[in-house]
């Protein structure tokens, strides 16, 4: 499990948009193994759940119909999964996405990212905008995904966050890596006088 | 590889979205058909004219939907993270598009063919005629449907109305423009080569329009 971290501006959505095909790279490839995005498109997406930092549905749709959808895409779409997904995050199937609060949104952005049990699970902030108890079913989601053997990549703005359930840590600024390898690693360089966060504070300001 | 599967469930997808729009649309028509027929009684030879005025006006509405929906919820964001690729998320536009705007055709005209037996007149606008309209409803939504996509915001969906000005001052001024000839040859060819060469021209434009969408969304910068 990897977290992304960097400032305001930094690049972090830009990064993963890219990788997901929402921004076309300036130069440069996108590869998972030997699957390449802009040849293998299809394939690619079919190794990667994507959860969008402010994701957007079809508003008439009821969560029920809005998974129905995005399930038929997916030939290893996981119905059991999906409902202990939605159990984990509070999500009831009679909702109606254009009804739903900016948090309800991002939950149903994570159930639709990690539904199809994907190898790769790419999170845009997922605990953004969400209330204390929420965020905790959130990050214990992402630990027991990485747990299942799956790779992880998340951004955050919360050191903690990453301290917390991260095994890699990746810092940009200004579209540059300044800082990554093992969170362990690094915290141990740094040694007691130093926290993680006013070390990343240091290297994006 | 293009999965006709997933064009299906992508088309079918804006058939529901737009389901409830369209019923509530071609009631409308099929109102404003009755309350004019019903009031000018002169009207009923020129029922399939007028006909033809309002589902043109219909198929654009239908069109204007079917890309609104998709901005105003920033929806191809989300398309663009299931394992859907460009084309097959620009044919099934274009091909829910064509599907309803030739439903809504379709079944006014075919009301309006029953009208005319009950009023007993005879309809001013044939098969071909019926398919000449048809095609340009086509080909103007397919100006449509690109220009929003391509542009990724169903307000420049009103850029094309310049070209829509021209034609139809090119079909206002056949005479001065030097096209009568043209126009005199196509009914020399018999109504069924007409029909069927304006409906495979119509195809043909959408094919390119498709391929030119397909293209522009794929170097769009960014995307949602």
């Amino acid at each position: 499990m990897t977290a992304l971290i960097g400032g305001n501006g930094a690049g972090k959505s830009t990064l993963l948009g890219t990788i997901m095909g929402l921004v076309r790279p300036t130069a440069g490839t996108v590869r998972i193994g030997d699957v390449d995005h802009r040849r293998h498109e299809k394939e690619f997406k079919r190794l990667v759940g994507f959860a969008a930092q402010t994701p957007s549905f079809y508003a008439a749709m009821r969560l029920s119909r809005l998974v129905r959808f995005a399930s038929a895409f997916r030939s290893d779409w996981n119905g059991e999964a999906c409902e202990d997904l939605m159990a984990r995050l509070g999500l009831s199937a009679t909702m109606r996405v254009g009804e739903m609060s900016v948090g309800t949104l991002k939950k149903v952005g994570i159930l639709l990212a990690l539904g199809h049990t994907p190898d790769f699970a790419l999170l845009d902030e997922p605990t953004a905008g969400l209330d204390p108890t929420s965020r905790h079913n959130v990050l214990a989601l992402l630990k027991a995904t990485a747990a299942a053997g799956r790779s992880v990549f998340f951004s955050t703005h919360i050191v903690e966050e990453a301290e917390q359930i991260a095994d890699a840590l990746l810092v940009i600024d200004r579209g540059k890596v300044v800082e990554q390898g093992c969170v362990a690693e690094i915290q141990r360089a740094l040694g007691l006088g130093e926290s993680l966060e006013s070390h990343v504070i240091k290297l994006t300001t | 590889m293009v999965s006709v599967v997933n064009i299906s469930r992508l088309i079918l997808k804006d058939v529901m979205l737009i389901g409830r729009f369209f019923a509530l649309l071609l009631a409308g028509e099929v109102f404003l058909l009755l309350t004019l027929a019903l009031q000018l009684s002169d009207l009923h030879s020129q029922l399939g004219t007028v006909s033809s005025i309002v589902a043109f006006v219909g198929g654009f509405l239908i069109c204007l939907r079917s890309t609104v929906i998709e901005e105003k919820n920033r929806a191809f964001q989300f398309i663009k993270m299931l394992p859907v690729s460009t084309l097959e998320l620009v044919v099934a536009k274009f091909a829910a598009n064509i599907a309803l705007v030739t439903i809504n055709f379709a079944l006014l005209f075919i009301g309006v063919a029953l009208g005319t037996v009950l009023w007993d007149v005879q309809l001013d606008v044939g098969v071909a005629g019926f398919a000449g309209s048809l095609a340009g409803q086509i080909i103007v939504n397919a100006v449509f449907v690109s220009t929003a996509m391509a542009f990724g915001s169903e307000r420049a969906i009103w850029a094309p109305f310049a070209l829509l000005f021209v034609l139809f001052n090119v079909m206002m001024n056949v005479d001065t423009l030097g096209l009568t000839p043209a126009a005199d040859f196509v009914p020399e060819l018999g109504p069924i080569f007409v029909v069927a060469m304006t409906l495979v021209a119509a195809m043909l434009f959408v094919a390119l329009m498709v391929c030119a969408t397909t293209v522009a969304m794929t170097l769009r910068r960014t995307f949602g």
